[in-house]
């Protein structure tokens, strides 16, 4: 009975539990289902033994680990449950049957991909997570949240694909399925590296992530910021461990989005670039990839998945209580909301790594990793790059909806559960920066679940030195002092409304208009070709317009969002195709 | 927002009187309530010098005391070596960013209807 308990993937019991969310319309089960589901899989998780396949399956002559922890995935694992259940309760008051069913299959798939051993598996839950993930975005209901799931729901299926065909290639080249480091230099690998890539949010390939993460239901937001790029962060760091062209991409990483985030007026696409921001961190350490700079990239992951989420579970109060995050109509907000205003402002401190915060000692692990590997300009990026995140996650978010300006809203505060959810992620903040003054208590007890607990550098490290203290200070109150010089002389630019333009202006200006001038132009020239092919074609295209168009019959609607249920079967479809001609 | 008895053309559209705090909860008053003081601005100026200085200060005091042939700060490079390294370069990225916000902000922001499909609102109706 043990055996079979320790050999279900706990990703499975969410998944499990989210169908049957799907098909139960009392509230109150759902609530049962989505606060059980993550418990039963912690204590799945907690009881499996380690370094062992525990469940495996053969198909089509492919061996498949299904469920293997080790030291990596555990952690990774260990911190998507605990968001789990952090989000169940932040979203008690939603009735959304889809909703809830869709948001327990995505995290259910993002844990289950954490604990597979080979291409095929992982490939089966890359792809769930992409798909019940969109349904969060679409789920706003507005035609800005459908169009930007459809371009969401494009990359990422692309991303599967993309892995799904690196893995194949490098299957026929090696006849080996199973997870494990790689080197890039082989086509195959090649294209699983940008699959990874797409997920993780690589510079150009990013632009997903701020499109359509602001435009997700208020708890979609949240559920959303915790799981996909966190996965693709374990999948690089299980695949391209020491991977030097990582430092530099996860250097890049982390400064352009600064520079973004300073213009941008809504709040929660502030976060979404800081988020980006912060995974860079993570990718510049698995690129260093010693094992102190792996034990940085996963407990930065770690504290990330709780800071992260504090900090949208506050902005989604806001937007809950006011309708809008957009800087320019807030402010002023701690008068009837001051509970919010604490826990972002504990999320705000941990991520721009105030010392007794849990962004001080993952980050610090990071930043000893890559300067003491000897790389100067990656560091000293790094380095700007956490000025950059005080502005503003640590500064702008606070400051814009919670102090400055007073908007004369006057909201409610959050309901009780939102407090309690943002409550427990702000526990862990704090908890797990504390400093060891018991073995095993703050900082301490992150260090031991790493994955390389017993590196020798790792277990001499300590955050907690004054040199340590002192400098990160330095960086941070001058920065806070830059902030309020700035302000006093008003050299700090105004909030406006506006959108900024990112690199998706390619595909989204430019690509769509080429592809609408020439479906013109193809309309009027079409008919005017003599012959039956040119009178065909152009009823071809006519009717394809009819069904496939933004105003066409499936983007109407009817099955619910049919274009996306299409786009899916179709490049289901293409793909079961690739994988048997070849 | 002021007093619901005044016309609105007699108000002075309440840019000379401080913001109205009848709906602020107590506990927000007595956490928050300093922030919104006519004194607030120039005592954060004020904390935020002082606590600068003593940052800066400290580091070659430190130095001082670890003795001979000892260091106080463990450096990787001959740039972070430089005295108070962390708070210059802090203080320089957090302005470098600040002020590229002008030429970014006149480069790169559109009207919110620049992309069609983006016109609305993104977000929902207030649940107040």
């Amino acid at each position: 009975m043990s055996e079979l308990i320790s050999s279900i993937n706990p990703g499975l019991i969410l998944i499990l539990a989210g169908i049957l969310a799907g098909l139960v319309p009392m509230q109150r089960a759902r609530q049962a289902l989505t606060l059980t589901a993550p418990v039963i899989g912690l204590l799945l998780l907690l009881a499996a033994p380690r370094e062992t396949d525990l469940a495996t399956m053969s198909l089509m002559g492919f061996d498949m680990v299904l469920y293997r922890v080790d030291s990596l995935s555990f952690i990774f694992g260990l911190a998507f449950l605990i968001a789990a259940f952090i989000n169940a309760v932040y979203s008690l008051h939603n009735d959304s049957q889809l909703e809830d069913s869709m948001a327990l299959s995505y995290m259910g798939a993002a844990v289950a991909a954490c604990f597979c051993g080979d291409f095929i598996s992982l490939f089966v839950f890359w792809e769930l997570t992409a798909v019940t993930s969109v349904f969060l975005i679409f789920l706003s209901g507005t035609n800005a949240a459908y169009k930007a799931g459809m371009r969401y729901l494009g990359l990422h299926v692309l991303s599967g694909v993309m892995l799904l065909f690196g893995a194949m290639l490098l299957y026929f080249d090696t006849g080996d399925l199973g997870i494990r480091q790689l080197e890039l230099g082989n086509p195959g690998v090649l294209l699983i590296f940008l699959a990874l890539g797409i997920k993780a949010g690589f510079p150009f390939l990013h632009t997903w992530l701020a499109d359509a993460y602001p435009k997700a239901t208020v708890t979609g937001t949240v559920i959303l910021s915790a799981f996909t790029t966190k996965l693709a962060i374990y999948a690089l760091a299980r695949m391209f461990p020491g991977e030097q062209s990582l430092i530099w991409i996860g250097a890049i990483m982390t400064v352009y989005p600064v520079f973004f985030a300073v213009v941008e007026n809504d709040l929660r696409k502030v976060l979404s670039f800081s988020l980006n921001n912060q995974l860079g961190f993570m990718v510049c350490a698995i690129g260093v990839g010693t094992p102190l700079a792996l034990n940085g990239a996963a407990a930065h992951a770690f504290c990330h998945i709780m800071y992260k989420s504090l900090l949208f579970m506050s902005m989604g109060a806001v937007l809950y209580r006011t309708g809008t995050t957009k800087a320019t109509e807030l402010g002023g907000l701690y008068r009837t909301m001051p509970w919010t205003t604490v826990f972002c402002l504990i999320g705000a401190a941990s991520i721009s790594a105030f010392p007794l915060f849990s962004g001080f000692v993952s980050k610090s692990l990071t930043m000893s990793a890559v300067a003491g590997g000897g790389f100067l300009i990656p560091f000293l990026m790094l380095l700007f790059a956490s000025a950059g995140v005080l502005e503003h996650s640590g500064i702008k978010i606070p400051y814009f909806a919670f102090f400055g300006h007073d908007s004369g809203k006057r909201p409610r505060e959050a309901p009780f559960n939102m407090l309690l959810a943002m409550g427990a992620a702000a526990f862990i903040c704090v908890g797990v920066g504390l400093p060891a003054f018991l073995p095993g208590f703050g900082f301490d007890w992150l260090y031991s679940i790493v994955p390389y607990a017993d590196d020798p550098y790792t277990q001499g490290y300590e955050p907690y030195t004054a040199d340590h203290i002192l400098t990160q200070m330095q960086l941070l109150m001058l920065a806070i002092f830059a902030f309020v010089i700035l302000q006093r002389i008003g050299a700090y630019p105004p909030e406006k409304r506006g959108i900024i333009l990112d690199t998706d202006i390619l595909w989204r200006k430019v690509g769509y208009g080429l592809a609408r001038w020439s479906g013109s132009v193809w309309q009027k020239a079409g008919p005017a070709l003599t012959g039956v092919f040119g009178g065909l074609s152009a009823r071809a295209f006519t009717r394809l317009e009819a069904a496939f168009s933004p105003r066409g019959t499936l983007a109407r609607g009817g099955l619910y969002n049919g274009m996306a249920v299409w786009t899916a079967v179709l490049l289901g479809l293409a793909l079961v195709v690739a994988f048997f001609i070849r | 927002m002021s007093d619901p008895a005044k016309p609105p053309h007699l108000s002075d559209h309440g840019e000379h009187e401080l913001p109205d705090d009848s709906y602020t909860t107590p506990t927000a008053k007595f956490l928050f309530g300093w922030t919104s003081k006519p004194w607030t601005s120039r005592l954060l100026l004020i904390v935020t010098v002082l606590i600068s200085l003593i940052l800066i200060g400290l580091e070659p005091l430190l130095e001082a005391l670890s003795g001979e042939g000892h260091h106080f700060r463990h450096t990787y490079f001959d740039i972070d070596a430089i005295t108070a390294f962390h708070a210059w370069w802090g203080f320089g990225s957090f302005t470098l960013v600040v002020l590229a916000g002008w030429p970014l902000g006149r480069l790169m922001r559109r009207r919110e209807d620049y992309y069609d499909d983006e016109a609305e609102p993104a977000g929902e109706e207030p649940h107040a």
